[in-house]
């Protein structure tokens, strides 16, 4: 990326209320017109510090964030530490290392999503330092989560083009289903995405679905609580396979575009469904043992077949044009051939061993 | 009426005033919040080079194209 798009600051935001501050005060450095005596002691991240400059006159909104788990990755924390039990981020340096060295980094700070590019895509002001409160999707979402829910959202899965959901091709954002409080947070220590109380549903929107006023025969033909709107209306979502962790000794990542119904393991008042969409996640038992053998003893407890709330949807898919599709197909179905030796025996749970029967 | 006069008017200029006041302190407040804890330093030399594209591009070496994140 050419570096004009990068650090060019535009006349207009020196008039803005963070533009009248004057650069240095939030970025330090000194007034001088050389380039290396101007950037001595230059913060390039002044709100990296969540008790920082931000804080002074948005309080409110950073207490809130430091709870959220776009600040704390806490959701990465604990996921990792259930593989890893027994060991504990107390007991094990290794363990805790590994997790600041990699998985920490996926923390954003508040300039990350209202003022600049993730550093996954090079980093640099996206809007020549105006800030914003609704950041264009592929500036900022899509640096961290293009592999997946942004990427297919918008149909660049990691470069890879993909049908777009039918919400972005009509013109829709995140933040128009998403809360500013799936963000932010709502000032309560978050440890998983699930647990957010204020999650989208399809329903928020399309409340006369499974009314009787329907005129859409499936509708009416299944309980609400047979199936995720996503089994029916969501495209082959991008699954990884293999480990993450840039490691030496470390296994190849795979990726692979699939379509794949499986059980949902944990029912609950907001998701009740029987069936959901399932994604591979990439973790593999020996990812870590670049760093220490063993260091995953847990790792058959947790599956890394998961629920997707896949962001491709479509009013109409190849999976839902007629019954038989979906009714009778095992091949649309997660069973245990599609299970590779060195995913975790918790798929197990997530298998469908019982296919609907054909008509 | 004529003897109530007197009085409607007391207590609406007073309601009056008392409006007046907390939407000054309200203004004030605002101001106070965006300005008070700082004195904006000096930042001339840093504008002239960063609102210069060409400048930036003169500057820097840069070449890389874009990617995803995960």
């Amino acid at each position: 990326m050419e570096a004009s798009k990068k650090y060019v600051v535009s006349t207009d935001y020196l008039s803005t209320t963070h533009g009248a501050l004057g650069c240095r005060t939030c970025h330090k450095g000194n007034d001088v017109y050389d380039k290396e005596k101007a950037h001595e002691g230059l913060v390039v991240r002044p709100s990296a510090n969540p008790e920082g400059i931000c804080a002074d006159c948005h309080k409110d909104v950073v207490d809130t964030y430091q709870h959220s788990l776009h600040s704390t990755t806490a959701g990465i924390k604990k996921v990792l530490g259930e593989l890893a039990y027994p060991h504990t981020y107390e007991n094990n340096e290794q363990l805790a290392e590994i997790y600041g060295q990699d998985c920490s980094k996926c923390h954003a700070t508040c300039g990350d999503c209202h003022v600049r590019r993730p550093d996954s895509i090079q980093g640099g002001l996206f809007a020549q330092h105006q800030f914003s409160s609704d950041a264009p999707i592929e500036e900022t979402c899509w640096g961290c989560h293009g592999a997946r829910n942004a990427g297919e959202f918008i149909g660049n899965i990691n470069g890879m083009a993909a049908l777009p959901d039918v919400h972005y091709k009509n013109g829709m954002k995140c933040t128009d289903c998403h809360d500013v409080a799936n963000f932010h947070g709502d000032g309560t220590p978050e440890t998983a995405m699930y647990e957010l109380k204020n999650l989208p549903s399809c329903t928020d929107c399309h409340m006369e679905i499974y009314s009787e006023n329907s005129s859409i025969e499936a509708h009416k033909a299944h309980d609400p609580d047979t199936m995720s709107c996503q089994v029916c209306h969501s495209i082959p979502n991008n699954n990884c396979y293999g480990c993450h962790v840039k490691a030496e000794g470390g296994s190849e990542m795979q990726s692979q575009l699939q379509f794949k119904i499986g059980r949902n393991v944990k029912p609950d008042e907001t998701r009740p469904w029987k069936y959901v969409v399932v994604r591979h996640i990439p973790t593999v038992a020996d990812m870590l043992d670049a760093k220490e053998k063993g260091l995953l003893p847990n790792y058959d407890a947790t599956a890394n077949w998961k629920m997707s709330p896949s962001h491709n949807i479509q009013r109409v898919t190849p999976y839902a044009k007629d019954c038989t599709r979906c009714h009778g197909n095992e091949k649309i179905f997660l069973t245990e051939k599609d299970l590779r030796p060195d995913d975790s025996k918790a798929n197990r749970d997530v298998c469908v061993t019982e296919i609907p029967p054909a008509y | 009426m004529r003897k109530l006069m007197p009085k409607l008017i007391l207590v609406s200029s007073f309601l009056f005033a008392l409006l007046l006041v907390v939407f000054m302190q309200y203004g004030q407040t605002e101001q106070a919040v965006v300005g008070a804890n700082y004195d904006p330093l000096p930042s001339e030399n840093c504008v002239k080079c960063h609102t210069n594209a060409t400048a930036i591009t003169a500057l820097t070496k840069e070449g890389a194209t874009m990617t995803g994140g995960g």
